[in-house]
């Protein structure tokens, strides 16, 4: 098996000032996946490097780190893909609590706030809410959002202001507002229609080339963007 | 004591594709075509003011340093002009987002293809490949206004 280097940043709150770049040798194959290679230092070098992962199968959403400088799950990236030098550090702009976890409770806060989750007052009906398959086709792309945060924490205008709603919430709002069987679309347009809200994104695209699911999160935040304005006339 | 992952340098080394780059070259354009105007209306109002100051700025630009800082006003406005025009298309139509790296590219190529020959024409004459564009025109009017200030090293 070839030798790749891991570069990985590390920060133990309790003993280190800043953080520090420390280098693992491990063996991996080139069908191996950058989470196969962390998990060998963990469990063959250094107990004390701590990352979150679950599934390791790209569906939780735990594991997006920075990967060789840009935002990717450490178990959808393959060795072959990245080279025998691999740099990884933690995702920008939350709080680093340890190593490569990050303090994901404002992100939660940030999806929140566009409130993710089916609001309809009308009486339930006798059979299920139907929608033609347009109705469907709208908003499919927003509903593979796994949370992982790779997109939001990818966004320059997050790093110069973490008061920005960012992407994932748009992408988790756009999914409710282009329902046809949800009632509170114009309620979601007033939240994002700040300063903070989708006015911040300067379509850099950065989140749609980092989203794990492909999701084209620029395109959806862009028709947020005209359904506020065609709303207000 | 807290981390975040945010400075400039940290930034400037995140790994971003097309988009990123276009977008950095667009505001770094947009605030450099800003600053030249605060230097260019000043200069400019001093004709009023001060008109000796007037006449030495004028000197100072024919140094043949000027004429690639004046290829780059040109380039700098040329980019910010297309690549926000190509901002503006994706801004009304969002769908064509779904080629986003291939608008960049289109815009990059358009910028490209007027700058070939701006910069022959800017910059051949620095270099006595070409006339200066509009010599003869200024020579004519020298022959009467000898003593302008553009004029007095031609007529000597
Ligand atoms: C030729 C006509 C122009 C067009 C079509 C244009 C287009 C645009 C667009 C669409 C944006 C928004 C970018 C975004 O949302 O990411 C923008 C931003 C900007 N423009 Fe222009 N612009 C023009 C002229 C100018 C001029 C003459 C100046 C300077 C005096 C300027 C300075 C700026 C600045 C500083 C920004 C902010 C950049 C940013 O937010 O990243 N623009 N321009
Ligand atoms: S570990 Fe679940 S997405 Fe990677």
């Amino acid at each position: 098996m070839p030798m790749v280097t891991l570069r990985i940043q590390r920060f133990d709150p309790e003993n280190d000032q800043r953080p520090v770049y420390r280098e693992y040798a491990v063996n991996a194959d080139p069908t191996d996946r950058v989470l196969d290679a962390i998990n060998s230092v963990k469990w063959y070098q250094d107990g004390s490097l701590t990352y979150r992962r679950s599934c390791a199968h790209g569906i939780c959403g735990s594991d997006a780190m920075r990967i060789n400088g840009a935002n990717r799950l450490a178990c959808k990236v393959l060795i072959r893909d990245v080279g025998a030098k691999v740099t990884i550090e933690p995702l920008m702009g939350f709080r680093v609590i340890k190593d490569l976890v990050v303090d994901m409770e404002p992100f939660f806060a940030q999806f929140r706030s566009v409130l993710p989750y089916l609001i309809n007052d009308e009486g339930a009906p006798e059979r299920e809410r139907t929608q033609s398959v347009h109705e469907r086709e709208v908003y499919d792309d927003t509903t593979k959002c796994i949370l992982c945060a790779a997109c939001t924490t990818s966004c320059p205008s997050f790093w110069a202001d973490e008061n920005f709603v960012g992407p994932a919430a748009i992408v988790n709002a756009h999914r409710f507002i282009f329902d046809s069987r949800d009632k509170a679309a114009a309620e979601r347009l007033d939240i994002l229609n700040d300063r903070e809200g989708v006015w911040r994104c300067r379509t850099v695209f950065n989140c749609t080339e980092a989203c794990p699911r492909e999701i084209r999160i620029t395109k959806a935040i862009g028709e947020v963007k005209k359904a506020i304005l065609s709303s207000a006339r | 004591m807290e981390v975040r992952n945010r400075g400039l340098v940290t930034a400037l080394r995140y790994r971003g594709r097309e988009g990123m780059w276009a977008w950095l070259l667009h505001r770094a354009t947009g605030l450099g075509v800003l600053f030249f105007l605060i230097i260019h209306v000043i200069e400019t109002a001093a004709v009023v003011y001060s008109p000796e100051f007037y006449d030495e700025a004028l000197q100072i630009y024919k140094n043949p340093f000027f004429r690639f800082a004046e290829l780059l006003i040109f380039f700098s406005v040329l980019f910010h002009a297309v690549n926000g025009s190509r901002i503006v298309i994706q801004d009304f139509w969002p769908y064509l987002m779904e080629r986003q790296r291939q608008l960049t590219w289109a815009a990059g190529i358009v910028v490209l293809l007027v700058m070939v020959p701006v910069t022959w024409i800017m910059v051949a004459p620095v270099f006595g490949l070409a006339e200066e564009p509009g010599l003869e025109r200024h020579l004519e009017r020298c022959v009467e206004r000898t003593q302008a200030p553009a004029c007095l090293e031609v007529v000597e």
